[in-house]
């Protein structure tokens, strides 16, 4: 009677322990999904707020009539990041809602776009060439393999800013 | 005595296979729980996203397609700013409105200078607010909210 009992509970146990273990080696692929589902989602709402900044930026450069207008509104709404020749570089930063960082407050960034502006050439205007980026400082959980920057958005737009203004 | 020990084992044996089976249940629960509680999540985020995205990317796509020379304009409807553009078929002048009224951005096209009812437009799509700026002569400001989030979108007018 004794060991029938025991062999039994045994059996049962060993049954159960070995459910436990399938479903924790199941559970850990199901939160492994959840985790990538939940950042794909929040890498396609960035995409679109990304692809809208960097849009914005891009259609407020072109809306200038002379380049001077243009530097000067990437001077007073962006930081000087390098000056290199004919090319500067402009940056912001970005919080997780996509709120711009003051200027020395930055340690809730999360994204940051940059604007990189060259001279093409200069003759009876100037062409400018502006390349705006919107990256992501760490990479998504779960779904980027990569440690570096994430790239969300990028434009490669031109503008010939003419000596009459338009 | 046997009897009694017997007896013990057994119970311990069934309660702390009960007990593992709680757990079992439990987990269970939790990640039915946890998947629903993020369905509900990713499905809110994704309906939220498609309003702000498609409410901008059609008002933005109105205006290019339409950006020539006295076409579009900013005019108050209701006492939001609405877009206004103007088309002529056939040499007749015609008007697509582009406005917010009762959450959702409606467009009416009709002959030009008409009155109308605001419920007489299109339902475009459903949005919790749409807003329209106007930055400069050339540059507009169009603002989509959804789910408490807004994004924004400025337009600059090639033609004016």
């Amino acid at each position: 009677m004794k060991n029938r009992i025991s062999i039994n509970s045994e059996v049962s146990l060993i049954e159960i322990i070995m459910s436990i273990l399938i479903f924790a080696i199941a559970g850990a692929i199901m939160l492994n999904c959840f985790g990538a589902a939940k950042f794909t989602q929040m890498k396609a709402n960035d995409k679109v707020e990304a692809g809208n900044k960097v849009q914005s930026i891009a259609e407020m450069i072109k809306s200038f009539n002379t380049s001077i207008e243009a530097d000067e509104y990437l001077t007073e709404n962006f930081k000087l990041l390098k000056t290199d020749g004919k090319e500067k570089i402009y940056v912001n930063y970005y919080d997780k809602c996509w709120n711009l960082c003051e200027k020395g407050n930055e340690e809730n960034n999360e994204y940051f776009i940059t604007v990189k502006t060259s001279d093409v050439f200069s003759g009876s205007g100037q062409l400018k060439e502006f390349v705006i980026t919107s990256e992501k400082i760490e990479p998504y959980p779960f779904i980027s393999k990569n440690k570096k920057n994430y790239s969300l958005y990028k434009i490669e737009t031109k503008k010939f800013f003419s000596i009459a203004g338009r | 005595m046997i009897r009694d020990n017997n007896t013990k084992q057994f119970s311990f044996h069934l309660i702390f296979i009960m007990f593992l089976f709680l757990i079992l249940v439990f987990l269970s629960v939790m990640f039915i729980m946890l998947g629903k509680n993020l369905y509900s999540q990713i499905n809110n985020d994704r309906a939220s996203n498609y309003e702000k995205r498609v409410s901008l990317s059609y008002v933005a796509n109105k205006i290019r397609q339409n950006d020539k020379k006295e076409c579009i304009r900013i005019e108050m409807l209701n006492g939001k700013n609405a877009v206004v553009i103007s088309e002529v078929y056939d040499g007749a002048k015609y008007e697509t409105w582009i406005y917010f009224h009762n959450n959702a951005i409606f467009e009416m096209f009709i002959d030009s200078g008409m009155k109308f009812d605001l419920d007489d437009g299109m339902k475009i799509l459903d949005v919790d607010g749409f807003t329209i700026e106007i930055l400069k002569e050339n540059l507009y400001r169009f603002t989509a909210k959804s789910n408490a989030e807004s994004t924004e979108l400025i337009l600059n007018l090639n033609s004016y």
